[in-house]
C-alpha cells in the first residue's frame, strides 16, 4: 500500500516538479559597428608586419614564413618536406612545399627527391678547379675571368630533371604556384625558389553532378575521396587562406572529416563551434555527411539546418561568404554551415544568370514553396468552408465532378497524395531504364483510370499534380521533404477548421522557423532579425553582381566587403578620360 | 543574455500588432458616429495627446534605464507594490485577451462555422498560443514581425481597393455633432492606443536602450496613421449609421473591397491574415502575462504558467455570452480599468522619479 | 528534442480530439452537398406572407471523363412569413443545404416594392452568406415569373448570364446595375434616394405605347416588359425603379434613365435619336458619352434651385446620301439640336422626380450637405421633403466629333 502510494507520489512529482532543462544555446554574436573599425585597423597592421615580398636567402625564415602563411600545423593537406640537398658533394638545407591531392607524388619521389637527395654522379661530381676560369679572347688579348660556382644555376641546369620549371624570387609568385598545384623547392643560401610542375590527380575522374543539374555553370561534382574533394576546393579557391582541417570522427571507423574555411573571412566563433561539435561526438562509426548533419545540427526539427551539395562551385561560393564547408570521407555530398531559409530556395545557377532572370526564377520557386506546402490544405479549406471565394462556374464544375465520388473530400485527397508519394518512391527504386516509364504509367494511367472509375474527381488530380510538381521545383532536397511532410498537417488542419486551421498552421510554422537557429544564426536571417541586408550576397532576391558588395553580417565575417564600391572600374575610367 | 533582446523593428511591430487587432475587431465606435472629416480631426487630436503622454513617459523612464514598471514600483515602495501592479497588469492583459478571443470566436462562428461550437474554435487559438509560448521569446517576437508586415500589406491592399467605393461627400458635415461633443467625448479614446500598456513593460528587452524612446514615438505615429486611414475608409464607404451599427465593421468593408471581376469575394483571404494577427496578438499577451507572473513570484518553470493561463483563458471565454455583454465589458469596464492602470503607472513613475532625485544628493 | 515530441503529441492529441469532439461535422458543408442559389425572388404572397422563389444551379451529373461544367436550372417557390423562415422551409424541402454565397441577383416584385422593402433588404444585408454586391432587380411581373423565364441566351451558364446581363446597361444607358449594398446605403442615409433596375418578361407581350410620345423617342421610351423584341420567354432589363423611404414610387423609362445617368455622372455611352434639322422626316442617330456633369444647389426662398451643367461628347452615326453633316455650320446646328433635346429631356426627368416622385434619386443631397457643419442641423433641414419644391436649370454643351467612315461633302 505504502509502496503504491509512494509510486503514485513519485509519479506525480515527476509529472509536476520542474526539472531544469539543460538547453544548449549558441548564438553567433553580431559585430558591433564601433569595435569593427578598430579591429580592422589592427588586422591591417598585423598583416603588414607579416607580409614579405622577396624571398630570403635564409631558409629558416622562409620555412617559418611559409608555415605561417599556410597554417601548416592545422592545414591537413599542406605538405612541407624538409631534406638535405646535395650539390657538388655539399649538403644544403632545403624543403619542398606542395598541396596534397593536387600533385603527383610519384613524380615528386622520382624526379625531384631522388636526384636531389641521393648521391649520384650529377650531384657528387666535383671538378678539380672549382673556380673554373674562362678565357675570353677580347681585342686579341686573353682575359681570364673566374666564374664562381652558382648553386642556383647548377640546380636549375643539372639537378632537376623536369621539363617545366620556373624560378621565382617573390613569395607572391611562389604561393600562387603552390595554389595551382605546383611544388616549390626552397634551398638554403639562395633567394630564388624553383617551381616544379608536378600536377596530377590519382583519384578517379570527377563526374558530373547527378542530382543538382543546372544549365549554366560548372559541370563537375564532388567525389567520394576526401583528398580529391579538398583538391577541387583548393583549385577553385586558389588562395593560401583556405584552411582544410582534418578531424577523425568515430571510434572504430575514424572517418576523416575535413573542415574547410577561409582563414581571413570566416568568423572564428563559427569555426570553433563547428570544430567543437564535430570533436565532441561519441559515436563508433560515421559513414556519410547525412549522418554528420543530423549529429551536429542545432535542434532536431524537420527543417534542414545545413546546406548539402554535390557541387563544388556552390560550396566555394559559400566559402567566400565566410561559411564553413564540412567534407566527410566517402560521401560526395558536402555540408555547408550555417544555412538559412533563403539559401534553400536558391540554386547555384542564380549567380551565373543575369539577376533579372534569376529573380523571376526565385519568384516561381517561392510560389512553388507555397503550393507545395499549402495547396491541398487550401483546396479542402476553400471547398468545405469558403465556397464564396471560388468563381461560380468553377464551383459548379468542382461540385459536378465531386457528385459521383463516394468518399469524403479529405479521404479523397489523402488517397491521391499517398498514391502520388508511392509513385515517387517507386520511381526511385526501379532500375533506371524503366524508372521514367513507371512515373508515366503511374501518373497518367492510374490518374486517368481513377477518374473514370469515379474514385477521385478530375480537379483533384490537377491539385495533386501541381503540388507534386511544385515540390520538385524546390532546389533543396531536404526542404522539399519538409514541405511534403507538412503538407499533410495543413491538409488535416484545413479539413477540420478551414482558414482558421490553416492560420493556426501558418502561425505555428512561422514561429518554428523564427525560433530555429543554424549554428547560432537565426533561420530567418537576413530579414528577421533585420540586419542590414542591403547590397549583401545573401538575400532572397539576387542582387546584380556589381551590387553584391558585402558579406552577410549575420555570419559575422572578418572581411565585410567583397568587392569595391564600384566594381566595374573600366566604366569609371572611361568617363574620366 | 543576448537571446532575450529585441531590435528596433521588432519592438515597433510589438506595439503595432495591438492596434491592428483593435482595428480588425472593430474601430472604436465613438470615432465612427461623426462624419469623416470630424473623425479625422478627432484622431489627430487624440494622437497629439497620446504623443504628449508618450513624451512624458519617455522622460520619466530616462532615469530608469532597462527597467519596467514592476522594477520601478519595487524601487518606490517595495515588494508589495510590485506585486499589486503586476496583478493589475495581468488582469489587464488577461481581460483584453478574453474579450478578443471571445469576440473573434463569435464572429467566426457567425461567418463560417455555424454548426461548430464556440469552444471548438477557441481551442485552436489556445493550442496555437500554448505551443508558441512554449517555444519561447524568440518565436513570439520574430513571428510577430513577419505577421505584422503581412497584415499591413493586406490592410493596405484593402484600403487601396476600397478607394473605388468612396463617396467624398461623406466628409460632410464638417464638424459632425459639433466641436465640443467631438473632442471631449473622444478623450477617453486615447486608450484606443492601448500600446501604452506595453510601453511600460518592454524596456528591459531592448538591445539598445536608446531605441526605446524612438520606438515609442514612431510606433505611436504609425498607430495613428493606421487608425486614421481605417476610419476614413470606413466612413467614406458607408453611411455612418450603418458602420457604427455593424458589429464587425472592418469585415463589412472587407466584403466590398475586392478586385472587381478579377478576384471576387476576397473577404476570407483578409480574414485568414486577420486570424494570424490575432494569434500573434494573443500570444504576445500571453507572453507578457507569464513574464509578469514570473517576475512577481520568482517562479522558475514558466511552462506550467503558460499552460495554466491558457486554460484560464480558454475557460473564461464562456463568461461572455453575447455581443451586448462584450460591448459593455469593452467599452465601459475595460476602458476605464485601462485608464486607471495607466494613470496609476504614470503616478508611480513620477513618484519614483522624485524619490530618485531625493536619493541622489545623499549618495554624493 | 523532447520539446518537439511533446509539441507533436500535443498537436496529434488536439487534432484527434477535434475530430472526435466535432463528430466530423464538416462533412455537411462539403462542396457537393450544398445547393447554390443563383437568383432569389421575393413576391408578395397572400395575406402578410412572402413568396420566395429560388433558382438553383444544379451541377450536371455527366461529370466523369469529360469534366464538363454545364449546369441545369431548377426553380422552386415557397410561401413563408419571413425571409429567414423561408430559407428554413426550403432547406427542409430540398435534399441539399441551401447556400446563398453565390446569389447573383435578388428580385423583388413591383407589388411588394410598392408596399415597402426596407425590412427585407435589411434582413438580406444582415445575412452573411449573401454578398453585398449582388444586384437588385424590381420586376414588373411577379418575381417567380421573372426567375422562371430567366434562361440564358447565347450562353450556357445561368450564373454568368446574370453577371453579364446586369452590367450590359453600361453601353446602352437604359439601366444601371444597382447592388444590394448601394440600395441599403441609400435607404440608410438621406443623401440620395434608392433606385434599382427594372426588369420584366415579354411573356405577356404588353404592347402598350403612349400615344403622346413622339415617334422619335420610341426606341428609348420602353420600360421593361413592353419592348418589341420578338423572342419567346426572355427577361428584359430596362428602366429604373424609383424609391422613396424604401417604397416604390415610380418608374423611369429608358430615356429617363439616360437622363438620370447623365445627371449622376454615371453614363458611359449610349445612343439617342434626334430629329434631323434639315429634313423633318429623318432621324439622326447620335452616340453620346459623358464628359462631366456639375451640379450646383442654391436656396431661393428656402426652395432649392438646382443647376445642372453637363458637357457631352457625341458623334453622328447616321449616314445617308440625302443629308450633309460634314460642314461646320451643319455640325453647329446639330450640336444645338442635341443640346436642346437633351436639356428638355433632362429637365422633364428632373421635374418628374421632384414633383411626381418627390425622391432625390440624383443625389443633390450630397451637394446640400456640404453647406452644413453640424449633423443635427442637417437632419433638421429635412432635405428629402424639401426636394419637391425644387426648380431646375439645365445646361447641356455638346462637342460633336465626326468620326464616321464616310462623310459627304
Amino acid at each position: 500500500m505504502n509502496n503504491l502510494k509512494n509510486k503514485i507520489l513519485s509519479f506525480l512529482d515527476n509529472l509536476f516538479i520542474y526539472k531544469e532543462t539543460n538547453k544548449y544555446d549558441f548564438f553567433l554574436p553580431e559585430k558591433d559597428s564601433e569595435k569593427e573599425s578598430t579591429q580592422k585597423e589592427e588586422k591591417a597592421e598585423n598583416s603588414k608586419q607579416t607580409d614579405y615580398e622577396d624571398i630570403f636567402p635564409n631558409i629558416n625564415i622562409n620555412l617559418e614564413y611559409m608555415q605561417i602563411k599556410y597554417n601548416a600545423l592545422i592545414n591537413s593537406d599542406v605538405v612541407i618536406r624538409e631534406f638535405n640537398l646535395i650539390a657538388k658533394n655539399n649538403e644544403y638545407k632545403a624543403f619542398l612545399i606542395y598541396l596534397d591531392g593536387m600533385v603527383d607524388s610519384n613524380m615528386i619521389n622520382d624526379f625531384i627527391l631522388k636526384p636531389l637527395m641521393l648521391r649520384n654522379r650529377a650531384n657528387t661530381y666535383v671538378k678539380d678547379n672549382q673556380n673554373k676560369s674562362i678565357t675570353i679572347v677580347k681585342n686579341n688579348l686573353g682575359i681570364k675571368k673566374v666564374k664562381k660556382f652558382n648553386l642556383e644555376e647548377y640546380i636549375f641546369n643539372s639537378l632537376v630533371p623536369q621539363n617545366s620549371i620556373k624560378k621565382h624570387t617573390k613569395f607572391k609568385d611562389a604561393i600562387s604556384d603552390i595554389n595551382s598545384g605546383n611544388c616549390i623547392l626552397f634551398v638554403d643560401t639562395i633567394s630564388t625558389v624553383f617551381s616544379l610542375e608536378v600536377k596530377g590527380f590519382k583519384a578517379r575522374s570527377i563526374g558530373e553532378p547527378s542530382n543538382e543539374i543546372i544549365v549554366r555553370g560548372s559541370q563537375e561534382a564532388f567525389v567520394e575521396v576526401i583528398r580529391t574533394n579538398t583538391s577541387i576546393l583548393r583549385r577553385l579557391v586558389n588562395n593560401e587562406n583556405l584552411i582544410i582541417e582534418n578531424i577523425d570522427v568515430g571510434k572504430i571507423s575514424k572517418t576523416k572529416v575535413a573542415v574547410c574555411y577561409l582563414n581571413n573571412i570566416a568568423s572564428e566563433d563559427l569555426v570553433y563551434e563547428v570544430k567543437y561539435r564535430i570533436n565532441n561526438l561519441d559515436i563508433d562509426t560515421l559513414i556519410s555527411s547525412g549522418q554528420l548533419e543530423q549529429l551536429i545540427q542545432d535542434d532536431s526539427t524537420i527543417f534542414p539546418q545545413m546546406i548539402s551539395t554535390e557541387r563544388p562551385d556552390k560550396a566555394v561560393n559559400y566559402l567566400f561568404e565566410g561559411r564553413v564547408v564540412i567534407i566527410v570521407n566517402g560521401s560526395p555530398y558536402v555540408l555547408i554551415a550555417p544555412g538559412v531559409l533563403v539559401d534553400y530556395l536558391s540554386s547555384p545557377e542564380d549567380l551565373n544568370l543575369k539577376h533579372q532572370y534569376s529573380n523571376i526564377l526565385k519568384l516561381i520557386r517561392l510560389i512553388a514553396y507555397f503550393f507545395a506546402l499549402l495547396l491541398p490544405g487550401l483546396y479542402i479549406a476553400i471547398t468545405t468552408y469558403h465556397q464564396e471565394l471560388i468563381p461560380t462556374e468553377l464551383l459548379l464544375a468542382i461540385a459536378s465532378s465531386r457528385e459521383t465520388v463516394p468518399f469524403p473530400l479529405l479521404f479523397e485527397i489523402i488517397i491521391m497524395e499517398l498514391s502520388f508519394e508511392l509513385i515517387r518512391e517507386a520511381g526511385l527504386r526501379v532500375p533506371s531504364p524503366i524508372g521514367p516509364t513507371i512515373g508515366i504509367v503511374g501518373a497518367l494511367i492510374l490518374g486517368e483510370a481513377a477518374v473514370s472509375a469515379g474514385i477521385v474527381s478530375p480537379i483533384l488530380i490537377i491539385i495533386v499534380a501541381i503540388t507534386g510538381i511544385s515540390s520538385f521545383a524546390i532546389p533543396d532536397f531536404s526542404l522539399s521533404f519538409t514541405l511534403r511532410l507538412l503538407r499533410f498537417v495543413f491538409l488535416i488542419l484545413g479539413a477540420v477548421a478551414g482558414f482558421l486551421g490553416i492560420a493556426l498552421g501558418i502561425f505555428v510554422y512561422l514561429c518554428f522557423i523564427s525560433n530555429l537557429k543554424s549554428f547560432g544564426v537565426p533561420y530567418t536571417s537576413p530579414y528577421i532579425p533585420n540586419t542590414n541586408f542591403s547590397n549583401t550576397t545573401t538575400s532572397f532576391f539576387t542582387k546584380p553582381i556589381w551590387k553584391r558588395e558585402k558579406r552577410p553580417s549575420f555570419l559575422n565575417p572578418k572581411k565585410e566587403y567583397e568587392e569595391g564600391k564600384i566594381s566595374m572600374l573600366w566604366k569609371k575610367s572611361k568617363k574620366e578620360e | 543574455m543576448i537571446a532575450k533582446k529585441i531590435c528596433f523593428a521588432e519592438a515597433i511591430a510589438l506595439i503595432i500588432i495591438l492596434v491592428i487587432n483593435r482595428i480588425i475587431l472593430g474601430v472604436p465606435k465613438s470615432l465612427l458616429v461623426n462624419s469623416a472629416f470630424s473623425a479625422t480631426l478627432t484622431i489627430i487630436f487624440v494622437s497629439i495627446i497620446t504623443i504628449l503622454i508618450i513624451l512624458l513617459i519617455n522622460k520619466l523612464f530616462k532615469k530608469f534605464i532597462a527597467s519596467d514598471i514592476l522594477d520601478i514600483s519595487e524601487f518606490l515602495a517595495g515588494n508589495y507594490l510590485k506585486k499589486f501592479v503586476g496583478i493589475l497588469y495581468i488582469i489587464l492583459f488577461m481581460g483584453i485577451s478574453i474579450l478578443c478571443l471571445s469576440y473573434i470566436c463569435d464572429v467566426l462562428k457567425s461567418i463560417y462555422f455555424e454548426s461548430n461550437d464556440k469552444l471548438f474554435l477557441a481551442l485552436f487559438f489556445i493550442v496555437g498560443i500554448a505551443i508558441v509560448n512554449r517555444m519561447g521569446f524568440n518565436a513570439v517576437i520574430k513571428s510577430n514581425l513577419i505577421i505584422v508586415i503581412l497584415t499591413t500589406i493586406i490592410m493596405i491592399i484593402m484600403f487601396i481597393l476600397s478607394i473605388q467605393l468612396f463617396v467624398p461627400e461623406r466628409f460632410f458635415p464638417l464638424f459632425g455633432f459639433g466641436i465640443k461633443e467631438n473632442y471631449f467625448a473622444s478623450l477617453t479614446d486615447v486608450f484606443a492606443f492601448s500600446g501604452l500598456a506595453y510601453i511600460m513593460l518592454i524596456f528591459p528587452f531592448f538591445k539598445n536602450t536608446q531605441d526605446f524612446y524612438k520606438t515609442n514615438i514612431i510606433s505611436t505615429i504609425i498607430i495613428s496613421i493606421y487608425l486614421l486611414i481605417s476610419t476614413i475608409c470606413l466612413l467614406l464607404v458607408f453611411p455612418n449609421s450603418v458602420i457604427s451599427e455593424s458589429i464587425f465593421n472592418m469585415y463589412v468593408l472587407a466584403r466590398l473591397a475586392d478586385l472587381g471581376e478579377f478576384l471576387r469575394n476576397t473577404d476570407c483571404i483578409y480574414l485568414l491574415f486577420w486570424i494570424l494577427s490575432i494569434f500573434s496578438y494573443l500570444s504576445i499577451n500571453m507572453f507578457f502575462i507569464t513574464n509578469i507572473f514570473k517576475k512577481i513570484t520568482n517562479i522558475k518553470n514558466s511552462t506550467a504558467t503558460i499552460y495554466s493561463f491558457s486554460l484560464i483563458l480558454f475557460v473564461s471565454i464562456l463568461l461572455i455570452n453575447n455581443i451586448t455583454s462584450y460591448n459593455f465589458l469593452l467599452n465601459t469596464v475595460y476602458k476605464y480599468y485601462m485608464i486607471t492602470v495607466i494613470v496609476l503607472s504614470i503616478i508611480i513613475l513620477i513618484l519614483a522619479n522624485i524619490k530618485k532625485k531625493k536619493n541622489l544628493p545623499k549618495l554624493k | 528534442m523532447n520539446v518537439l515530441k511533446k509539441i507533436i503529441a500535443l498537436i496529434l492529441i488536439s487534432i484527434f480530439s477535434l475530430f472526435t469532439l466535432t463528430g466530423c461535422k464538416y462533412e455537411n458543408n462539403s462542396i457537393e452537398n450544398l445547393a447554390y442559389v443563383i437568383a432569389l425572388g421575393i413576391d408578395k404572397g397572400e395575406d402578410n406572407l412572402l413568396k420566395l422563389s429560388f433558382q438553383f444551379a444544379t451541377p450536371s451529373s455527366d461529370s466523369g471523363s469529360s469534366g464538363s461544367s454545364g449546369s441545369d436550372i431548377t426553380t422552386t417557390t415557397v410561401e413563408c412569413s419571413s425571409i429567414s423562415s423561408g430559407f428554413n422551409l426550403m432547406n427542409s424541402y430540398i435534399s441539399k443545404k441551401l447556400n446563398l454565397s453565390h446569389c447573383k441577383v435578388i428580385i423583388f416584385s413591383e407589388e411588394l416594392a410598392a408596399i415597402g422593402i426596407t425590412e427585407e433588404v435589411q434582413t438580406l444585408i444582415n445575412k452573411i452568406q449573401i454578398r453585398p454586391d449582388s444586384s437588385i432587380i424590381i420586376s414588373k411581373c411577379s418575381a417567380s415569373d421573372f426567375i422562371e423565364n430567366a434562361k440564358p441566351n447565347l450562353m450556357t451558364l445561368i450564373a454568368r448570364y446574370y453577371e453579364i446581363v446586369v452590367t450590359s446597361g453600361k453601353y446602352t444607358g437604359y439601366y444601371y446595375n444597382s447592388t444590394l449594398e448601394n440600395f441599403y446605403s441609400s435607404l440608410e442615409e438621406s443623401l440620395v434616394e434608392a433606385t434599382a433596375m427594372l426588369g420584366g418578361t415579354n411573356v405577356e407581350q404588353l404592347h402598350y405605347i403612349d400615344k403622346d410620345i413622339n415617334y422619335i423617342d420610341i426606341d428609348s421610351s420602353y420600360i421593361a416588359g413592353t419592348s418589341l423584341v420578338e423572342d419567346e420567354n426572355l427577361i428584359q432589363l430596362m428602366g429604373t425603379a424609383v424609391f422613396k423611404d424604401g417604397k416604390l414610387v415610380g418608374e423611369l423609362n429608358g430615356q429617363e434613365t439616360i437622363s438620370h445617368l447623365i445627371v449622376t455622372n454615371k453614363l458611359d455611352q449610349c445612343i439617342i435619336n434626334i430629329p434631323d434639322p434639315f429634313s423633318s422626316d429623318n432621324l439622326i442617330s447620335v452616340s453620346i458619352s459623358l464628359n462631366n456633369t456639375n451640379n450646383k444647389v442654391e436656396f431661393v426662398n428656402n426652395a432649392p434651385y438646382i443647376m445642372v451643367d453637363t458637357s457631352i461628347e457625341a458623334y453622328i452615326l447616321t449616314y445617308s446620301d440625302s443629308s450633309n453633316y460634314g460642314t461646320e455650320e451643319a455640325l453647329g446646328i446639330i450640336e444645338k439640336y442635341i443640346n436642346s433635346y437633351l436639356a428638355t429631356h433632362i429637365s422633364s426627368y428632373l421635374y418628374k422626380t421632384a414633383k411626381e416622385f418627390n425622391s432625390d434619386i440624383a443625389g443633390f443631397g450630397k451637394k446640400v450637405i456640404s453647406k452644413y457643419t453640424n449633423i443635427n442641423k442637417w437632419n433638421e433641414s429635412n432635405w428629402s421633403n424639401n426636394y419637391k419644391n425644387a426648380f431646375f436649370h439645365v445646361n447641356v454643351s455638346t462637342d460633336l466629333e465626326g468620326s464616321t467612315l464616310m462623310i459627304n461633302n
